[in-house]
């Protein structure tokens, strides 16, 4: 297969996954509004606020936010709306959905890019080392600890952390984003910002550290008994070489399939840790969403995390493909 | 020996001096102070928020504040007078100017009375009931004219309740999308400059305010959602204040040993709790029944447990902060001591046995959680299951105040009179409006009684009248009043002249910073 | 697994063949051992917990190891040990029923779709995908702060989020079976499609489908917890999770109140997934493709 021909495939690939991805976007837009829409409990009511409101002053702001209309009309409308890039306007917030999901989602991203690439170092760096030698001491105790990793919940971690570093050790903040009184600038912002993120970070990368490693070591011990390894070894290239240049290359592949694949469990996991530490970022923003009842900043989160998860997968399928000539696109 | 004396004199005078330098307020630095979520924009003039009123205080200026014992005093009016029959109200404004510069006259009342405040603004609304005219004769003079004495109109005219709009900003405008609610201007001692969502809120000293400048340079509020984080924020210095509603009760023996940190605990503004009872369900349409409730709940332990001992056993139904709305021969604590061998008998009298009743509240209010547990054990002892419910919000809204439920703990605030919050609780009302009476209870005397107290200036003539309901209602029990929580803030030792108002988020424009 | 095996292939050798092949992988006989405690724990709550779970007292905050609280008790004086125990028992509920629900709607779209493929297969799915697509936390957050948090909506709403993996799996499983000989066969002597579905290919693959069970009890579990640690979780049971909201606010204070739940809920999930790891190898490994 010549290159030109393989990159002009590997587009259109792309491009059908891209357009079979439409229809699930909108059956996404259509479960999550059908059930935002017929759950129980007025959202005029968070809109109101806490006083004995008139009948027709309710009915005012009902037929204010639209929400007098029946729900397939409205679906019709937000589906509309979606399409010309309006998310629609936030209830509690009074501001455009778009903008404010917006400012929260940088956030977000950097907590969880830096989570993934944590997770992936680390992990990778125990997997060789647990495969270097299989059954070993420190086989085991990385085997171990991605048994715990697996098992443990991230919020409840995340307590612990902020009971022993915050807390008891006073090394590290408990929470927040950057600290208030100190307005710094330049490299000491920097430093101050990772010294939020690091409890975080670790609360959240912990469980993907532990998948990370697993998958590495399971596929590493598979590719390092296979031909051509063995071959590299007959060849005379130092045991050292062999594993990071050619048992890692063969290993790339399940390793970023894993991280893809796994991109949903990681927004779940931010949502949570973001509450615990009171990041502020999308996934808290859903959460108190949830308690003012602001459907239309729901639906948005919902909508673009979808989005994100296909494109990550998307992303996940083209680079299988790119590293692994076998795959038939 | 004489020379010792005189050097210690001299000592001593110095040292005075030290000390009353100490206490001479210095402007300059930025306080931290915390809020426990965003506030859902900045115009104090359409919600009733929390953290915007605390942001709102501070950024605009009303009619009228309340000194830290609540009596009234001029803020923008710099003198006011009533009529005789209590019907006419005449406030004369100082010179003031908006934020912007533009000047501030009473055609800005009156447009933000009548256009924003009255449509848009819970409270308010109430006052606005009463209200038949709002008229601006000259720029400084504005007329308030009632339809019928209204007694708590003056504790409804302060930033919380009536912050003034900036007309010219918002007029030909909807108030509720203007994006002056993002970036406000008020004519408050502190400006606008900056909001991070999920962050911060920033605002700085208005040189140009009508009143005495603010001391602080910079008032920062920050956000901090986990309630942990907060008391943590304080002890490390990444803060200067945190007002109760943010401050879990837990935290706050931990601070009081903290030299750094002065706890205060008050009652300012009375919020008082209660269980409303669902007088339509059949087995609590006796008044036995809730009397048994009454014996059978040991308030005692909820205040100490669930409420952190932040709080005072309630007296009655309007609470403690009304010494004119209280009356001694009706008071709970002595009628309902926690006896669940009494509640036993009064429900064996009503013929009630093996009850379960669902227990419906907010499930963002965790204190209330806490609460249902003990409620949960309490009843057991007397034979009722408590199905705990707790629901979203609007939801909560729907079944208590369409009477869907059995139970259902709620808290209520009553700013300067008990007309203004508590007698909407009381009064014989249909169901399906929300937040006025929820149990169903209708009594045509109390109404009248109500009534007549709330037109009422004179508190001696009011006391009498309202000592007539509590004996009506102390017998008849629809709601289960459980206690008044006590105020608290917890803020950095050098931070002085807090406290100043009624309510703990206003006046920050007086706070300083010892060195 | 070869194409041209004409039998029905045999996934296990038996039960007591199967069993010694998964007492060798030695932390599947570990895990299989905290689930069986935690399974006796749940059954026996009422004799083993030395309070009710909800019997509140005055002495609250007292410190593990106190007189009659060896794990302490919390804000409300509730011991925490018998919290822990009752919690079992709402995990272990949970953890089963929301598998169950899943891994039956699973098996149900899975076969459909690989038994007849065609535009079945391909809308089944569809859908399938999008329910892969919508993150299954934040899903059922909302759906549960929406419609209630009591134990059959948490099992339903678990188990209805969960299910795609199992149907992917048999779906695979049975596009490798209905070409297979013995299937031809029983369609050749006139058997009905849901016959030839129910009794002659699902029993043949139904060992991958429980090691994705064991681990789905595992993922219920931890959503479960997820979920009460939100705040959402059955407001009239004492779980794991819900200690975990109340203990959110004692941290400096308590923190026996988040320390012991937080071990239970992690020794259930690695329970849990150690007995699918260990079902995983005393099958065929090689089923492992099927996901």
């Amino acid at each position: 297969m010549s290159r030109a021909r393989g990159s002009k495939a590997l587009g259109a690939f792309a491009l059908e996954r891209l357009l079979n991805a439409v229809p699930l976007v909108i059956g996404v837009i259509v479960i999550n509004f059908l059930l935002v829409s017929l759950a129980p409990g007025d959202p005029v009511t968070a809109l109101i606020g806490e006083f004995p409101a008139p009948p027709e002053y309710v009915e005012r702001v009902r037929a204010q936010y639209g929400l007098d209309r029946p729900v397939p009309e409205r679906m019709v409308r937000y589906l509309g709306s979606v399409v010309r890039g309006d998310l629609g306007f936030s209830f509690a917030n009074r501001q455009p959905v778009l903008e404010l999901v917006l400012e929260r989602l940088g956030r977000t991203l950097v907590l969880m890019i830096s989570t993934v690439v944590l997770a992936t170092i680390v992990g990778v760096v125990l997997g060789v080392w647990a495969a270097r030698r299989p059954h070993s001491g420190v086989d085991r105790g990385a085997t171990g600890f991605a048994l715990a990793g697996y098992s443990i919940p991230e919020f409840w971690l995340g307590q612990i952390l902020i009971l022993v570093f915050a807390v008891g050790l006073g090394w590290l903040p408990a929470g927040g984003f950057r600290s208030i009184r100190a307005d710094y600038v330049g490299w000491a912002a920097v430093v101050d910002q990772a010294r939020h993120m690091i409890l975080p970070m670790l609360a959240l990368s912990f469980r993907y550290m532990a998948i990370t490693t697993r998958l590495t070591r399971a596929s590493l011990l598979e590719v390092m008994n296979s031909d051509y390894i063995l071959a590299s070894r007959a060849r005379g290239l130092s045991e050292r070489r062999v594993l990071w240049e050619h048992g890692l290359r063969a290993a790339a592949l399940p390793i970023i399939t894993v991280i893809g694949y796994n991109f949903s469990f990681i927004v779940a996991g931010s949502a949570l840790v973001e509450t615990v530490f009171g990041w502020p970022g999308v996934g808290r923003l859903m959460y108190d969403s949830i308690f003012t009842r602001d459907y239309p900043v729901l639906l948005g989160i919902l909508l673009i995390v979808s989005i994100a998860v296909i494109l990550v997968n998307l992303l996940t399928d083209v680079a299988y493909a790119l590293f692994d000539p076998r795959v038939r696109y | 020996m004489r020379s010792f004396v005189i050097v210690a004199l001299i000592a001593l005078f110095f040292a005075g001096m030290a000390s009353a330098q100490a206490e001479t307020p210095t402007p300059g630095g930025s306080a931290i102070v915390i809020l426990g979520s965003d506030p859902e924009h900045l115009n104090a003039a359409i919600s009733t928020g929390y953290p915007i009123g605390a942001v709102g205080a501070n950024l605009y200026s009303a009619l009228l504040y309340l000194d830290a014992d609540g009596a009234p005093h001029g803020e923008l009016a710099e003198s006011w007078t009533v009529s005789d029959d209590d019907l006419v109200y005449t406030f004369t404004l100082r010179p003031a100017n908006f934020h912007d510069g533009e000047p501030l006259t009473s055609a800005d009342v009156v447009y933000s009375m009548e256009e924003v405040l009255a449509p848009n603004h819970g409270r308010f609304l109430n006052a606005y009931r009463a209200v038949e005219s709002i008229e601006a004769p000259d720029d400084a003079t504005v007329v308030i004219t009632l339809s019928e004495p209204y007694a708590p109109l003056i504790s409804l005219l302060t930033v919380f309740d009536a912050p003034i709009l900036p007309r010219h900003v918002f007029e030909g405008s909807d108030p509720l999308t203007n994006p002056a609610n993002q970036q406000p201007i008020g004519s408050g001692p502190f400006r606008f400059v900056e909001w991070v969502r999920g962050e911060r809120v920033v605002l700085e000293r208005f040189d140009d305010y009508f009143l005495e400048n603010a001391l602080l340079d910079r008032l920062i509020y920050r956000i901090v959602p986990q309630d942990v984080a907060r008391g943590v924020a304080l002890e490390v210095g990444e803060a200067d204040l945190v007002w109760g509603f943010y401050m879990p009760t837990a935290d706050l023996d931990r601070l009081d040993a903290n030299p750094d940190v002065d706890v205060w605990r008050g009652l300012t503004i009375p919020s008082l709790y209660f269980v409303f009872v669902n007088t339509d369900t059949p087995a609590l349409s006796d008044a036995r029944v809730r009397q048994a409730l009454m014996h059978a709940i040991d308030r005692e332990q909820i205040v100490e447990q669930a409420q952190g001992g932040l709080g005072e056993v309630a007296a009655g139904p309007f609470g403690a902060g009304f010494g004119y709305a209280y009356d001694e021969a009706t008071d709970y604590r002595t009628l309902y001591p926690y006896d669940p061998e009494r509640a036993r008998e009064l429900l064996a009298d009503a013929g009630v046995g093996d009850l379960s009743l669902d227990f419906v509240y907010d499930s963002a209010r965790g204190a209330f959680a806490a609460a249902a547990e003990i409620m949960r054990d309490n009843l057991r002892q007397v034979g009722i299951t408590l199905n705990v419910e707790p629901v979203e919000r609007s939801v909560m809204v729907e079944r208590v105040y369409g009477r869907q439920y059995d139970l259902s703990m709620q808290s209520f605030t009553s700013s300067g009179d008990p007309a203004i919050g508590y007698h909407r609780i009381y009064l014989t009302a249909e169901p399906g409006t929300n937040f006025v009476n929820a149990t169903g209870y209708g009594n045509p005397e109390v109404d009248a009684l109500l009534a007549e107290a709330a037109g009422l200036a004179d508190q001696a003539a009011r006391a009498e009248v309202y000592a007539r309901a509590l004996e009506i209602l102390a017998l008849d029990v629809p709601t289960l009043v459980m206690f008044d929580e006590l105020s608290t803030q917890a803020s950095a030792a050098n931070l002085r002249g807090l406290l100043t108002r009624l309510d703990q988020r206003d006046g920050l424009e007086f706070a300083w910073f010892a060195q | 697994m070869g194409l041209s095996v004409p039998a029905a292939p045999t996934a296990v050798g038996g039960v007591r063949g199967f069993w010694r092949q998964f007492r060798r992988h030695r932390l599947g006989v570990a895990g299989l051992a905290a689930v069986v405690l935690l399974g006796l724990v749940a059954v026996f709550a009422p004799l083993l917990a030395p309070y009710d779970p909800f019997s509140t007292s005055r002495n609250a905050f007292a410190p593990p190891g106190s007189p009659g609280h060896i794990l302490g008790t919390d804000h409300l004086g509730r011991d925490v040990l018998s919290g822990v125990i009752w919690g079992a028992r709402v995990s272990l509920i949970v953890g089963l029923a929301a598998a169950f629900t899943a891994t039956v709607i699973g098996i149900a779209i899975g076969a459909v779709s690989g038994y007849f493929g065609g535009w079945v297969d391909e809308l089944l799915m569809r859908i399938t995908e999008l329910f892969q697509i919508i993150p299954r936390f934040v899903l059922a957050l909302i759906v549960v702060a929406f419609f209630g948090s009591g134990l059959t909506n948490l099992i339903l709403v678990i188990g209805i989020l969960s299910w795609p993996q199992t149907a992917r799996l048999v779906r695979s499983q049975f596009l490798r079976h209905r070409s297979l000989p013995y299937v031809d066969g029983a369609r050749v002597v006139g058997m009905r499609a849901p016959r030839i579905i129910f009794s002659e290919i699902l029993p043949n693959v139904m060992a991958p489908v429980i090691v994705v069970a064991s681990l789905d009890i595992a993922q219920a579990i931890l959503l479960e917890a997820s979920l009460g640690f939100f705040g959402l979780g059955d407001p009239n049971l004492r779980s794991w999770g819900g200690m975990l909201n109340t203990a959110q606010g004692f941290v400096q204070r308590a923190w026996w109140m988040s320390v012991f739940p937080g071990i239970a809920i992690s020794l259930a999930v690695l329970g849990f997934n150690l007995v699918g790891d260990g079902l995983n190898e005393a099958t065929d490994p090689r089923l492992r493709e099927g996901s």
